[in-house]
């Protein structure tokens, strides 16, 4: 199996095989972050396809201090959040609206559990969400998140405890969640 | 939108410690790392895209010019003397003209990839005219670019006392030239970030085109000469590439192997 490095210093002299397995082997990476970072599919895709179309056009200034997947990370958080900033500025559903579908018997649990994660992460402001899901989903450390969201490790720390706290909140009568916390002697 | 809560001292225990893979001897402890192992479950439960889908990113993807790939045979250095030139420069500056034709815009909103037109350089005149530029905000290539703003660069007034400066910087040029009377070697202008390439750009491109060919040396890029340029230390060649959309990028080409030194999209 090919390398990232490999396939990158291919695909930049122009060997189109290897940029082809590149994008096939990241785009659901890149999809899942655009998914849990936007929320719902549409927005996901459009975002994934903005980050991995930026990615091919930025392979050659990818300098390889970081390693391929944490500047792909990088991109794809990018990508999101200018997708975050133009929702912003138009009217749409509040995230208080977004049916948690908790309770609906005709929802399977784990697309209710879907369905109330998107919501509680919507509830973060972006750059905490940024961070939580870089960690939680992504499984960057501190350091890496640091690097893709251009902050100090410090504030990435702050921003990971202060955002689960708040994902916390919004998940406490999450039915697992109730059950651990009734068990719970505390 | 919630703005998180402060900091609880248990919560940020438990994420530390969650994050370190430890658990705690303390039961509030503990079950606050249960609450974050199951919110992590839930956000990694995540649908992965449909076949459609994913064929969809990927073909999308491919079908984006790719600049390096189209460029890149054409940065290796034109053997000296390969090129006769009355500009005798080492290094010179360089525009180039390129198209490309992205189907859908990048994260960061710009269409322009591969290099595809040129524009071949005029014959210069041996007189620059002063010439100043101030660059705003610029959209720099790539993620989480950031934009720099206020460099100010002042082009040469003439060919023979030509002194290129960017406020950010202490380097000197000459970049024109003429056949009939070669001027002294140029020293490179020196930018060390994207807006002052484009600052230096536009102070040269309110000049006349600088050369009539490419001095010996230069990377074997279509397009015209506009001066040296030294980046992050590296003595390099500034080329400018158009897209099809008529988006137009700046290089800057390390004059001893081609390679990039810096891009900079040109508002």
């Amino acid at each position: 199996v090919a390398l990232d490095d490999d396939l990158v210093r291919a695909a930049r002299v122009g060997d189109r095989a290897a940029l082809e397995q590149l994008l096939r082997r990241h785009v659901d990476r890149v999809h899942a972050l655009a998914r849990r970072l936007l929320g719902n599919e549409a927005d996901a895709d459009d975002a994934a396809q903005e980050a991995l179309i930026a990615v091919v056009r930025g392979l050659d200034r990818f300098d390889g201090r970081s390693s391929f997947t944490t500047w792909l990370y990088r991109v794809t958080t990018n990508a999101c959040l200018d997708e975050l900033r133009r929702r912003s500025r138009r009217p749409g559903p509040l995230a208080e609206d977004v049916d948690h579908g908790r309770h609906d018997p005709m929802l399977s649990d784990g697309i209710a559990d879907r369905a109330e994660i998107d919501a509680a992460l919507a509830t973060l402001p972006p750059e905490f969400r940024a961070a939580v899901v870089l960690r939680d989903l992504c499984d960057l450390d501190y350091a890496e998140i640091a690097a893709v969201l251009g902050i100090p490790a410090g504030t990435v720390r702050s921003r990971i405890a202060r955002g689960r706290a708040l994902l916390a909140r919004r998940l406490g009568n999450h039915p697992d969640l109730t059950r651990r916390q009734s068990d719970d002697p505390s | 939108m919630t703005e998180p809560p402060d900091p609880d001292p248990i919560l940020e225990q438990a994420s530390d410690l969650f994050d370190e893979g430890r658990t705690s001897a303390d039961p509030a402890v503990e079950a606050r790392i249960a609450e974050l192992a199951l919110a992590r479950a839930l956000i990694r439960d995540v649908a992965p895209p449909s076949d459609a889908v994913r064929e969809r990113l990927v073909s999308a993807a491919l079908a984006t010019p790719h600049l390096v790939s189209t460029r890149r045979p054409a940065r290796r250095p034109v053997a000296i003397g390969a090129l006769v030139t009355a500009a005798a420069a080492a290094v010179a500056v360089v525009v180039v003209l390129g198209r490309s034709s992205n189907p859908a815009p990048s994260a960061s909103g710009h269409r322009d990839a591969s290099v595809v037109s040129t524009a071949a350089p005029t014959p210069g005149a041996a007189r620059a005219p002063a010439a100043s530029a101030s660059a705003g905000a610029i959209p720099i290539e790539g993620p989480a670019a950031s934009a720099n703003a206020g460099v100010t660069v002042t082009a040469p007034t003439t060919a023979s006392a030509a002194t290129t400066t960017a406020s950010a910087s202490s380097g000197g040029a000459g970049p024109l030239a003429t056949a009939a009377a070669p001027p002294p070697a140029p020293s490179p202008a020196t930018a060390s970030s994207p807006s002052e390439i484009l600052a230096l750009y536009r102070a040269l491109a309110a000049a006349p085109r600088p050369t009539a060919a490419p001095p010996p040396g230069t990377c074997a890029v279509d397009g015209a000469f506009y001066g040296p340029v030294r980046y992050g230390g590296v003595i390099g060649q500034l080329w400018l590439v158009t897209n099809g959309s008529g988006g137009r990028r700046l290089e800057v080409l390390a004059t001893a192997d081609c390679r990039s030194l810096g891009e900079v999209e040109v508002p």
